[in-house]
């Protein structure tokens, strides 16, 4: 059988298990004299994430049921019940009406605790076998992977009710047995009445035993339900040292995903590097910044061109010069620095047109300052051309620099 | 190669033609040549044509950067080429029906160009939901397109080349990876990036995924 057949057998048998689980507790608030279940009284369920959700499960397993808040023989003792929210209070109207019927009730009783137990026990070792087969890889399709998570929304919502159900169980039980405990001092004068009432208050403390005992077994379900959900998201998502087994398909798209996969090494690459300049040079560049004054444009590096290249040098740098040469060209830059641009739009934005938007352009493109798009026909500033712009206006600060420098000779003079 | 088969039921286009997919491939398919349907075995039912005819694609995997466009233009012809999926709207408005080519021609040339490949059946039925999604597949030279609305892949081995809107593009090749957004041109060479790594990474990646989506590229990947 499939992990997913596997997985949806088994959900639903927890849905069926949780079932009559709801069924069990409502006899024994019946037995109880207390409100069958409604469907109002549940809380609401919270929408968490399965990550979140089991992180807060594993700490507290049973959300609703606070074990801290468990009350013991001793706290009974003592009468110092706590009631802490209303759906407490709605239950101080309890009454008890099986005390006269003593023997039908023990029956009954002994009966629901015997069928909780065994149905509880029945839940265990289901969980047992089937997360036991769970360990094959397969695949899912988005889809029916939605209706699993679905599934066990459902089933955790089941279990959430049940587990609070319970503890309104427990807390009207220990009620029943205060009341039988106030009663018990009213009629202590009357020996017959009395032992009656002893003997009840016996069956209300193995009533609350066993009750204790289901609570435990219930504790083991919902753990076991825990670990399912984990599993199912350990399967998809994988973990430290486990790779994922359960892959979920969905749509295909190669270009994304080598993209996503391209940027995460380029993004891991960029970081190293950056990290690796700055351990290995951070002196140097403290130093760098002693060399330069604040307002020094100096190119610190001349390349020196060797006799042999020097012909296509003085060709090939004569025409990079020749085509940053003319305003309306360096226009046509500046304007495509910012962005590609539609001929229109890059017509009107330097006032060129026909064939003299044709003329300068022609230029550029022999030059690499710009290129064209094939299927739009948008123009784009090529890295060189971008390049020659700043050169452009390196030079034009230097020459600003100059100029203030030689009006300030000049003064001196005078 | 069982699933699919080519049929002897042509369609040529009705005159040369250049048709825009998309802001950024343009296509130009050749008059009066045929089209064969290619068509699933089981289902019968038609999921591309075998073109067979010179076509050419013209890409532009160019971006604007912050110093400047980064990426080039592509410019290729094929002599024949795969298209799918099967209701390409240029099929249906520039070809008409023709005549069943010579059987023992059809035999020999055309029906024995499925031998060696393989198509994805997910793949092609996810671009039939979308009329702006294109699968062309080339055998010889082994050039594969990807082509949505606005995202684009060419994978020619050992080059594949990405485009995503005007945003992002990369160009992986053996010799180094270019990878450019909006912002910046990164360049890493083999030191850092090994371009056989991302291949091996993709090639597991496609046999994770089941049914195999593009068993074709493993091929040659």
């Amino acid at each position: 059988m499939s992990e997913k057949d596997e997985l949806k057998r088994e959900i639903e048998q927890l849905k069926k298990q949780n079932e009559n689980l709801t069924k069990l507790l409502a006899k024994v608030y019946k037995k109880l004299g207390i409100e069958e279940l409604e469907e109002k009284n549940k809380e609401k369920v919270k929408e968490k994430d399965i990550v979140g959700e089991i992180e807060e499960e594993i700490e507290i397993p049973i959300e609703g049921l606070d074990y801290e808040d468990e009350i013991t023989k001793e706290d009974f003792e003592e009468d110092t019940i706590e009631r802490e929210d209303h759906e407490v209070e709605e239950e101080e109207e309890v009454s008890l009406p099986y005390i006269s019927h003593e023997k039908d009730v023990k029956k009954e009783i002994k009966q629901l605790l015997k069928h909780i137990n065994a149905e509880l026990k029945k839940v265990m070792k289901k969980i047992d076998k089937e997360t036991e087969q769970i360990r094959n890889t397969t695949v899912l399709s988005e889809r029916i992977y939605d209706e699993l998570h679905g599934d066990i929304e459902i089933l955790r919502e089941q279990l959430r009710t049940i587990k609070f159900e319970f503890k309104k169980a427990q807390r009207a039980l220990w009620r029943a047995m205060k009341e039988a405990a106030k009663k018990k001092e009213k009629m202590s004068k009357r020996s017959v009445a009395f032992e009656e009432w002893q003997l009840t208050e016996k069956e209300l403390e193995k009533l609350r035993d066993k009750i204790e005992e289901s609570k435990e077994l219930l504790k083991e379900a919902t753990k076991g339900f825990v670990r399912l959900v984990k599993r199912v998201h350990v399967l998809k998502k994988g973990q430290k040292g486990r790779k994922a087994e359960i892959y979920v398909t969905g749509e295909v798209n190669l270009g994304e995903i080598i993209g996503q996969y391209i940027e995460g090494i380029v993004g891991s690459a960029m970081r190293n590097l950056e990290e690796t300049l700055k351990s290995v040079t951070p002196y140097q560049w403290k130093k760098e910044k002693k060399m330069h004054r604040k307002d020094d444009v100096t190119i610190e590096e001349i390349i020196k061109i060797d006799e042999d290249s020097l012909p296509e040098f003085l060709e090939k740098a004569s025409l990079l010069f020749f085509a940053l040469g003319d305003k309306n060209r360096l226009k046509l830059l500046k304007v495509l620095e910012k962005g590609p641009e539609f001929q229109k739009e890059l017509s009107e934005k330097t006032g060129l047109k026909g064939g003299a938007f044709k003329h300068h352009t022609d230029i550029l493109k022999d030059a690499k300052y710009i290129t064209r798009e094939a299927v739009r026909g948008r123009y784009l500033i090529t890295r060189l051309g971008f390049e020659a712009v700043k050169l452009a206006e390196l030079l034009y600060k230097r020459y600003q620099q100059f100029i203030e420098e030689e009006n300030s000779y000049k003064e001196e003079e005078d | 190669m069982a699933r699919y088969k080519i049929i002897n039921e042509p369609i040529k286009t009705s005159h040369s033609f250049e048709y825009t997919l998309n802001d950024y491939v343009k296509i130009t398919l050749a008059k009066k040549s045929l089209l064969f349907p290619v068509i699933e075995k089981q289902t019968g039912e038609k999921v591309g044509y075998y073109y067979d005819g010179p076509m050419g694609i013209i890409a532009d995997f160019l971006i604007h950067t912050k110093k400047g466009a980064v990426g080039y233009t592509i410019e290729k012809s094929y002599p024949s080429m795969f298209l799918f999926p099967a209701d390409i709207d240029f099929l249906l408005d520039y070809t008409k029906e023709a005549k069943p080519i010579d059987q023992k021609e059809f035999e020999e040339n055309i029906e024995n160009a499925l031998h060696g490949t393989t198509f994805s059946l997910t793949l092609i039925k996810k671009l039939k939901s979308s009329q702006e999604n294109y699968l062309f597949l080339s055998k010889k030279p082994f050039s594969v397109w990807m082509i949505e609305k606005d995202k684009m892949l060419w994978i020619s081995p050992p080059k594949i080349i990405g485009r995503e809107e005007d945003k992002k593009v990369f160009v992986l090749s053996p010799k180094e990876l270019v990878f450019a957004d909006n912002e910046r041109k990164t360049v890493l060479n083999n030191e850092f990036c090994s371009p056989e790594k991302i291949i091996k990474k993709l090639k597991q990646w496609i046999l994770t995924l089941k049914p195999t989506p593009f068993s074709i590229i493993l091929d040659y990947l």
